[in-house]
């Protein structure tokens, strides 16, 4: 059916690989993905215009529901809020009116022509998610290391102490570090008539050479006063250039990535240091006084960050930040909230329900799609809290559940060797639970 | 809709129920309302009246109340389109900004696509 299937973003957005293959949506996991299309060798507008992307909007044309949205199918059945869903209200089209919202869409005559000419469009992209590289100053436990050259180089050693558990990481080469192509990249925006929206991704943006160059270039050729920016970062960085580049874009949107407000941040976004995070965090929130900078928190809990995650809530409240849609980590897999022995997602489900009475949170009576408006805040926070309740209380546990057990200890004795700390100085709560499988 | 097809087919068949409710403050308040220039009420409005209409999905929506009243007389006005309150949620945009008519001037509220409109007014994010 048209109504559970269609999107609309084949018609305005694309990404662009850490390698700078073009990708067509930023939901699609790229591993598995596989692109002709190169920034090296297409143009933005050409990759919008080409055949892959005709063929993706004929099926959303038909109905259909190509391999490429599996991960946006996936989320609506958990009840979350989707990729699609916000695709869709780009195009003011929403759900519980799809008909008539579909067929009010200003972008209308966009899907009509495309209906007409065999999935083509005149369109030129409009929203963009740009992967620069993985040059990252940090190896989270959870990040697949393709997203981090730090964590690419101790995915080796890790290969070598559990070849099972940690895959090789082959390095990856980042389009940004050639000039070359930045420039090309640059000048291509420039042309296009139409950019509203820039995501960047690193790695660590905030580290990387790249990031600053081409925001620098987007501000000076006049492009960045009517461009919303968004990028995440991981809070250990601080670079005064990014004051510049938020009073110049039309607005910043900045995704905080960080797991706890406690310690125990520095042992899973190692080798973070709260204190410092913490210092970062408040600087940003002193520049969103007086700029258009949108903070949100970027969070994916785990089977540890779970346990203080009432904190981290408690802090988005009090200083006004939202989230996105409640993020499950799955993989890797021996991190899994599922994972949790009884007693201790008792505990955790109790400390959100003290949170809910302490707060007063009320469930929102409509689904926010859009959680950066700023007026709907308060709403999007109980929202969030509610997500992590609901699903704390109903989630089942994993059939592969002991083997997953033994293999997080496996995976710890492994990182710990290596970054030298240990989980329990950080959880002592969780001893009773690790020891029993071994740790 | 199965498919794209079916919107096209669907589309122009498509409509809009606008409920505009006219609560009279005082007695016997004459009312004239128009919506897309068609007179939907001209009477004296004793007790509270709500008159439905349909509008094509992509038609704008023309409102316009005039009344005749005596001190103290007004209308109090509320409007539902597709079951989303406009009015009195959103009546900055009428003309002039109230849901309380208290004078013998026009009171309109004008909404161009009623989708778009509403995504807009209520700050539902960009679009192009």
């Amino acid at each position: 059916m048209l109504q559970d299937n269609f999107c609309s973003s084949p018609w305005f957005h694309i990404r662009l690989s850490p390698e700078g293959d073009y990708l067509p949506c930023r939901w699609t996991s790229i591993e598995t993905s596989s692109s002709i299309h190169n920034v090296s060798n297409t143009t933005l507008s050409g990759y919008l215009k080409s055949n892959i992307m005709s063929d993706i909007r004929q099926d959303m044309i038909a109905g259909k529901s190509p391999d490429i949205c599996k991960k946006c199918q996936y989320e609506q059945k958990q009840g979350k809020v989707s990729g699609r869903q916000r695709q869709l209200l780009k195009s003011i089209i929403v759900e519980s009116e799809f008909n008539k919202t579909l067929c009010a869409s200003p972008h209308w005559d966009d899907f009509e022509y495309s209906h007409i000419h065999n999935g083509q469009t005149k369109n030129t992209p409009c929203d963009l998610q740009i992967d620069l590289g993985n040059t990252c100053n940090s190896a989270c436990i959870m990040c697949p290391p393709r997203y981090s050259s730090k964590g690419t180089e101790e995915h080796k050693k890790l290969h070598q102490i559990q070849p099972i558990i940690f895959a090789d990481a082959p390095r990856i080469k980042n389009w940004s570090d050639n000039k070359t192509l930045v420039d090309k990249f640059v000048n291509e925006l420039v042309d296009l008539p139409s950019i509203k929206y820039i995501h960047f991704l690193g790695g660590e943006t905030l580290y990387m050479k790249s990031f600053y160059n081409i925001c620098d270039q987007m501000i000076n050729k006049g492009l960045a006063k009517d461009t919303i920016m968004g990028t995440t970062t991981n809070c250990t960085v601080y670079d005064d250039r990014i004051e510049h580049i938020i009073e110049n874009f039309n607005t910043v949107h900045l995704g905080l990535s960080i797991e706890s407000v406690t310690d125990l941040n520095d042992y899973i976004r190692w080798p973070s240091k709260i204190n410092k995070v913490l210092d970062y965090v408040n600087k940003f929130l002193e520049l969103r006084k007086h700029h258009n900078l949108f903070i949100n928190l970027r969070i994916t809990p785990s089977i540890f960050s779970i346990y203080h995650l009432d904190q981290l809530l408690e802090f988005m409240i009090k200083n006004r930040i939202t989230a996105e849609s409640c993020d499950i980590l799955t993989d890797p897999s021996h991190l899994r909230i599922e994972l949790l022995p009884t007693d201790i997602r008792k505990a955790v489900i109790g400390k959100l329900n003290k949170l809910v009475d302490r707060y007063n949170l009320q469930r929102s009576k409509n689904i926010i799609i859009n959680r950066r408006v700023p007026e709907t805040v308060d709403s999007v926070i109980g929202e969030v809290v509610f997500e992590y309740v609901d699903f704390l209380n109903n989630y089942k546990e994993p059939d592969d559940i002991e083997k997953s057990r033994e293999d997080l200890i496996k995976f710890l004795h492994a990182y710990e060797s290596i970054h030298n700390n240990k989980i329990l100085d950080y959880l002592p709560e969780y001893e009773e639970f690790l020891r029993s499988y071994g740790y | 809709m199965k498919n794209f097809y079916e919107a096209t087919v669907t589309r122009p068949k498509l409509v809009l129920d606008v409920n505009l409710i006219l609560k009279p403050i005082g007695v016997n308040v004459p009312c004239l309302v128009l919506i897309n220039k068609e007179i939907v009420c001209n009477e004296i409005v004793s007790n509270i009246k709500t008159i439905a209409v349909q509008v094509g999905l992509l038609d704008p929506i023309d409102i316009s109340i005039l009344i005749k009243r005596q001190h103290p007389q007004a209308i109090e006005v509320m409007l539902v389109i597709d079951g989303y309150e406009i009015i009195p949620k959103y009546l900055n945009h009428a003309t002039p900004q109230t849901s309380y008519i208290d004078t013998n001037n026009e009171w309109t509220l004008t909404i161009p696509n009623f989708y778009q409109w509403h995504h807009i007014i209520t700050g539902q994010g960009w679009i192009e």
